[in-house]
């Protein structure tokens, strides 16, 4: 009797362990099942000639929405832009003219990439490439050129 | 007749500074009892871990069933101690674990017996110290008497060849005491064991020992049987057997400060004499 | 010049003691992965050894990661509406927790909760040749006693520390959205957003195992090296909730410097 007890408290002292783990998982850091298992996934690339402070594992979003992951970021050796590698969840389909840009959440937060699709009825296979890119806003970027033409008028 | 134990030109100590045992020899004949007395710091306790491999030798041999103790490794010890059973001076029992727990120990983990079988076992070790029924006690729950003997049921669960006793007279009132005696006696005999006692108490170790040896400040200073013992002149032992204040053991702490001039009197006389 | 002498030797040997500490912990560590097989085998050994210091710690665990996160959400609130950034409470509390917070407290508490009784117990256990009785029966103590209340600790450290984290964020969102009325939805979201399950989630956990290896080595080492004393079992249980706390924090420097 006194061995069963033990045992039961210890089984619910480690179901505490699996329930706390889940949640932790789940609600706090937020694993969705798409971002962590890449059968559901198909990969699509972008070529960037700046991606800011962008990180593997940035959200990819259409309308605000999480469609995907970034995979891995990686430098062209020939066009020396950066590629940006992203696991896109596969009941999302983008047409070949859809066009990528890395913004910002809120003024300091973290960047993102934010697609859009386009009007073509041809949609980009596993492995295609975003044309239509605009790279990430850079502060000292939009300093300078605000400084230049406060000067020039 | 097959020394169990022979001990031969042993000195140790912790430090090798100061020894603790001195060039002490002796021989442990099979299926008696052998008593160790002496008074308390003069190395019995010390003697009865070297025999059990608790410690080692720095010099000389402790040869325990024919094998060398000092040259055994760990592996070779613990197999040797399966033949040893041991009684500690305050029985050391587990104090979490019940008496029937005590008792299976070694049994549970030395054999695969069933379960229903060490339960027999256990109620017989349990019966030959006259504690049959105890089995679901807490060690708290027992008096001083009776932990010693659930510890003795416990250390002759497997059937030792050689069995050590640590004072196991210490504390207990005179009729746990003859008790006890009487059961170290019944399962010697009864089980063919060979028995070393170290203890100080004279009287109960004369009535069941076939041998004793005296130790003082390490080194073994007389040896007899109990007829022997009660009749020799050796100053030592008749002060030991007779309990006198006077003699060459003194109660005094030996120190060199003096106390008379220590504590400014004229010629005092010190002590009690 | 003697005095000279004992005075260098004097101040050399807190040094040379804790080498000797570290070369007998790290004996005593191999002499316990050796014997893990035998608890395994009598897992009923470990079970007991998770309810003494994992079941027993639930309590004081849940209250003060409880309270640490109502803390975190009170001082996050302050500093970040200064900035105007009220809105990143969530992943403040849940980083804060799930990075160092929730392993290190999570850790020290375990060492003054169940490893001073450790300590004690063993320590006891050695003071009344409970220790010596047991190798004397042929029994190995490293096997029996030490190495069941090892595995026990440290899955006990572990889920102790999931259930701090889980608290703390409980904690925290008491204090923001309902006392300090956030919104329910952002302070989830902005959580999702900065907390990763690998970065933040698992290596919290990596962390808290390694403490929970550390805590219960010192704990049973502790227990081993006391005095038979009254007294001196009193000052193991001590050392070991100060050596544990100082480890802990050594070793959290360590591992959050190799780890982000």
């Amino acid at each position: 009797m006194k061995r069963m007890s033990l045992d039961f408290f210890v089984g619910v002292f480690v179901l505490i362990g699996i329930i706390c783990i889940a949640f932790l998982s789940l609600r706090v850091a937020g694993v969705s099942d798409f971002s962590k298992n890449s059968s559901g996934t198909y990969t699509l690339y972008a070529n960037f000639n700046n991606i800011g402070s962008l990180k593997v594992d940035a959200p990819v979003k259409v309308s605000g929405f999480i469609v995907g992951r970034v995979n891995g970021i990686r430098l062209d050796p020939k066009t020396y832009q950066a590629q940006v590698i992203m696991n896109i969840d596969k009941d999302y389909k983008f047409s070949t003219d859809a066009s990528a840009q890395i913004l910002t959440t809120g003024l300091l937060g973290e960047q993102y990439i934010g697609l859009q699709s386009g009007a073509d009825t041809q949609y980009l296979a596993n492995g295609g490439n975003i044309q239509i890119t605009s790279s990430a806003m850079v502060l000292e970027d939009l300093i300078s050129k605000f400084m230049t033409n406060m000067s020039s008028k | 007749m097959e020394n169990i134990v022979s001990i031969k030109n042993v000195t140790f100590g912790y430090d090798e500074d100061k020894p603790i045992l001195k060039n002490i020899s002796l021989s442990i004949p099979q299926g008696k009892i052998t008593a160790i007395m002496g008074g308390s710091g003069s190395g019995k306790t010390t003697l009865l871990r070297l025999i059990s491999g608790q410690y080692k030798a720095n010099k000389g041999s402790v040869k325990v069933f024919g094998q060398e103790v000092g040259a055994l490794n760990n592996r070779e010890i613990l197999k040797l101690r399966r033949n040893c059973g041991m009684l500690f001076q305050f029985g050391a029992l587990f104090t979490d674990m019940s008496v029937y727990e005590n008792v299976a120990f070694s049994l549970k983990e030395h054999t695969n017996l069933p379960e229903a079988i060490i339960d027999k076992i256990v109620a017989m070790k349990l019966e030959a110290v006259g504690l049959f029924g105890t089995q679901n006690m807490m060690p708290q729950e027992l008096s001083g008497g009776m932990a010693r003997r659930i510890a003795l049921a416990r250390s002759i669960a497997l059937d030792p060849k050689l069995m050590l006793y640590d004072e196991p007279f210490t504390g207990l009132d005179p009729i746990s005491l003859n008790v006890s005696a009487m059961l170290i006696k019944k399962l010697n005999d009864a089980l063919g064991q060979t028995s070393i006692l170290v203890t100080h108490d004279i009287e109960a170790s004369l009535k069941i020992v076939d041998y004793i040896y005296f130790m003082a400040d390490g080194e073994v200073v007389a040896a007899g049987t109990p007829e022997e013992v009660q009749k020799t002149d050796n100053p030592i032992v008749r002060q030991f057997v007779d309990g006198k204040v006077n003699g060459p053991f003194s109660f005094e702490y030996n120190t060199p400060l003096d106390y008379t001039s220590y504590m400014g009197l004229p010629n005092q006389m010190r002590g009690l004499s | 010049m003697k005095k000279v002498y004992n005075a260098i030797a004097h101040l050399g040997s807190p040094f040379t003691t804790f080498i000797l500490h570290l070369g007998r912990i790290t004996n005593l560590f191999f002499q316990i992965l050796l014997s893990l097989g035998y608890p395994f085998k009598k897992f009923s050994l470990v079970v007991k050894e998770i309810h003494f210091s994992g079941v027993r710690s639930i309590v004081i665990i849940t209250v003060s990661g409880w309270f640490v996160g109502m803390v975190l959400g009170l001082q996050g609130y302050n500093t970040l509406e200064r900035f105007g950034s009220v809105s990143m409470l969530g992943s403040v509390v849940a980083l804060s927790l799930l990075r160092e917070l929730g392993p290190v407290l999570s850790a020290i508490l375990f060492a003054s909760r169940a490893g001073s009784g450790m300590t004690a117990e063993i320590g006891l256990m050695k003071a009344t040749e409970q220790i010596d009785a047991m190798s004397v029966m042929a029994v190995d103590p490293i096997k029996r006693i030490v190495a069941p209340k090892f595995i026990g600790g440290v899955i006990a450290v572990p889920v102790l520390s999931l259930l701090f984290n889980t608290a703390g964020i409980w904690g925290g969102y008491f204090v923001g959205v309902i006392l300090l009325r956030l919104d329910k939805g952002t302070f989830w979201s902005q959580m999702q957003n900065s907390v990763n399950f690998h970065e933040d989630v698992i290596n919290g956990l990596i962390k808290s195992f390694i403490f929970g290896i550390a805590v219960t080595l010192i704990a049973v080492y502790q227990g081993f090296i006391a005095k038979p004393t009254a007294e001196g079992v009193s000052l193991a249980t001590t050392n070991t909730v100060v050596s544990s706390a100082l480890v802990v924090l050594a070793l959290d420097f360590i591992l959050t410097a190799l780890m982000f």
